[in-house]
This record gives structure tokens, sequence and C-alpha cells, in this order.
């Protein structure tokens, strides 16, 4: 079912998430956070999905660390609050608790990994893709094939997402240069 | 522009950048054109790349690697990108071959079309993720702040104290600590473009494996009087 290896990972996981969210002090807290990417990577490429752990770990644990580094790198730090935690307001932790644990409740009803029998997923449009895309593409990568052949439109939004993002934000920091 | 910032000359780090640089580049570019047959692509591929530069201003400091870069190829990168992806997508309605809008298969003379115009619109995608990565991370790390260092530097002496309010009392200790640290900055490694003459001869011997060319960026940035950063001189 499930293997030493996901445990460990999702215990790694979860707990690095929750040290991001009470670590009073931010470079910590950063530092935890690059860890609970590096997690998420690991685990996605142990869950065979290679180019989302490729993405999470070159994007999550990399340069979104160093983005978050260089964006407080400017501002003081306060000493000797290294691994205190944050107050927690524990009314607002237990209505998180609950929240968690409602959509945890429905986690038993997906379909097991790999599962193919009463399983959406593994309908018409996955066995076209499978048959078809090296067929009709010539391109080994399936997830590649789907992203630039057949969401051909997602992936150019996409791309045009980076790029007016980036625009906008430039300016945006550039604007606060100025003034 | 690095009054106030700390850079500290690490004979260790540069040595490292400069062996392990050029096969992160490689790397890196290795996703983006092998994407088609093995996980990655170009939004992948272009982070690494991007990461290469990260690297170097780690190694040679933020300001020297800024104005060693050619910010015309880092606006033509970004651009360039996106222009290839809508060329490419455009192409078959403007061959007139009977091809739909990004039906890269419709193109001919290529062979194998489909193929190759994915390689390319990854190639398209990188370049864009990877100038915007590189862009973002100069801006953040030094064109964010103004000239004579963080906008936080003055206001920080009344910040503290309103911070650590968590902690009950001790707010005379904590600016007292935070005063310390600031004259330390002050004093400590001040460095502007000069260290680079004077470490670049004992890395050189050392790391003759990756002695090319590119493998030395900042050493243009200084010879160079800086003709590409006058437009970006901050007021």
């Amino acid at each position: 079912m499930i293997t030493l290896l996901e445990a460990g990972l999702l215990v790694f996981i979860v707990l690095s998430a929750l040290m991001t969210a009470i670590l009073r002090d931010v470079l910590a807290a950063i530092i935890v956070f690059g860890a609970y990417s590096l997690g998420m990577a690991v685990l996605w490429i142990v869950l065979r999905a290679p180019d989302v752990g490729l993405t999470e770990a070159a994007v999550g644990a990399g340069i979104m660390t160093v983005l978050l580094l260089v964006s407080i790198a400017r501002t003081t730090r306060l000493t000797g609050i290294e691994l205190r935690p944050v107050e927690i307001n524990w009314g607002v932790a237990a209505l998180c608790g609950l929240f968690v644990l409602a959509i945890l409740a429905t986690v038993p009803a997906l379909p097991d990994m790999g599962q193919t029998v009463g399983n959406p997923v593994f309908g018409e449009i996955y066995n076209h893709y499978v048959t078809m895309a090296y067929e009709q593409t010539h391109v080994e990568n399936v997830v590649t094939a789907i992203l630039v052949a057949y969401r051909g439109f997602d992936t150019l939004g996409e791309a045009t997402v980076v790029f007016t993002a980036g625009v906008a934000v430039l300016t945006v920091l550039r604007r606060e240069v100025d003034a | 522009m690095s009054d106030g910032r700390t850079y500290v000359e690490s004979p260790i780090i540069m040595a490292t950048v400069r062996l392990v640089a050029p096969f992160v580049l490689t790397y890196g570019l290795f996703i983006t054109l092998h994407g088609a047959s093995s996980p990655g692509g170009g939004f992948q591929g272009g982070v690494i790349v991007a990461s290469v530069i990260v690297m170097l201003s780690f190694a040679y400091g933020i300001d020297p690697t800024w104005e060693w870069l050619d910010k015309r190829v880092l606006v033509g990168i970004t651009s360039g990108g996106i222009a290839v992806f809508a060329a490419l997508a455009l192409g078959p309605i403007l061959l007139g071959t009977g091809g739909d809008f990004l039906e890269l298969g419709s193109y001919p003379v290529i062979p194998n079309p489909w193929k190759y115009g994915i390689e390319l619109v990854e190639v398209g995608i990188a370049m864009t993720v990877a100038g915007v990565v590189i862009v973002l991370f100069f801006q953040l790390a030094r064109g964010a702040m103004p000239p004579g260092g963080s906008p936080y530097a003055k206001p920080s002496a009344q910040r503290v104290p309103s911070r650590s309010r968590g902690e009950a009392a001790q707010p005379g200790t904590e600016s007292a600590d935070q005063s310390g640290d600031e004259t330390a900055d002050q004093t400590g490694h001040e460095v502007s473009d000069e260290p680079v003459d004077r470490t670049d001869t004992p890395t050189d011997a050392d790391s003759s494996a990756t002695d090319s060319g590119r493998s030395t960026p900042v050493d243009d940035g200084s010879d160079r009087p800086s003709p590409a950063d006058e437009g970006d001189d901050r007021r």
C-alpha cells in the first residue's frame, strides 16, 4: 500500500510545512520552506511524476528560495529567535485542524495508485494519448507531447503569463526605486 | 551601489562555482533540448540555466555580475522566446499550407516537423523563463534597494521593539544588538568592483579545467568602464 519511503517523505513534508508556518525567524522559515519543496520534489519522483518533480526542485527548492532570500536580505533580523515559534492562536489552529481532517476524510474515496478499473483518469483520453502520442508527434515524452502539441494554447498562454508577470513585477520594482 | 552591502569574497565558493557552472549550464540546456525525449522541458531548463547566473553572482558579487551581463541580451531572450513561440504558432497559417494555429506538424520541407517544432517551442519557453528569472533575481537583489542601502535601514531602530512585542520586554537589548550589527556591516568586508583582479591569479592556477572565456565574468566587467550600465543607473 504505502511504502516506508513514502510515509517518511510525507511526515517530513508535513513537519517542514508546519515549521514554515510557526517559526518566528523569517530566515529559518525560508530555509525550512526550501526543505519542504525538496521533500515534495522527491515525493513526485517516487510517485513517478519526474516532470513535476524536476519543476518542483528547480523552481520551488531552487529559485524560489533564492528569490525569498534576496527579498529579506536587507531587512533587519532579530537575533536569538532562530528556533522560537510564533504565538499560536489555538482557536485558529483547531479550525485549521478540523478543515484538514475534513479534507483527509475524502482521501479513502480516491482510487488507489495505478488502479485502472473505475478510475476516471484511465479512460478513453488516457488511452488515446498513450497509444497515439508517439505516432502523431514522434515525441517520446508524452508529457511534452501533451503540453506543446495537444495543449498548445495552454502552453502559449503559460509562457505569455510568465513574460507578462515578469514585466509587470519589474515595472513595479522600478517605480519603487524611483519614488 | 555596494554601500553597506556585504559581499564576502570566498575562494572556496568561487572555485566551486567555476567548476560547477559549466556542468549546470550544460544540464540546463540538456533538460531544455532533450525535453521531448526525457523528463524536462523549457520551464525547468530555463530555470536551471538562470540558476547559473545566480550562482555566478553569489560567487563574484551581485553588482559586478549585473554589470558584466549584457542587458540587450537579457531583453532579447526574454521577449525573443515568446516571439519564437508565437511565430511558430502563427507559421502554419501564414505559410498557407492549410495548417491551423499551432499545428506544428504542417510545416513543409522540414523532416519530422512535429518533433522539431516542439523542440523549438521548448527552446523559446526556456529563453523567456531564463530571462525573467535572471532579471527578477537582480531586481530583487539590487534594483529594489535605492543607493545608500536598504529602505529599512533607517526605520529599523524604531521597528525592532514593535516587532519583538511577543517577547515581552528588553527592547533595549534588541536595538543595541541591531546597531552593533550595522556597524559591523559597515566596517566589515566592504567590497566594490576590485576584488576580482586580486582573486583572479590564485584561482586560475587550480581551475584550469574550467578556464574558458565564459568562466571569468567579472574581469570583463571591471576592465570595461561599464558602458552597458549607463541606462540602468539608479537615480
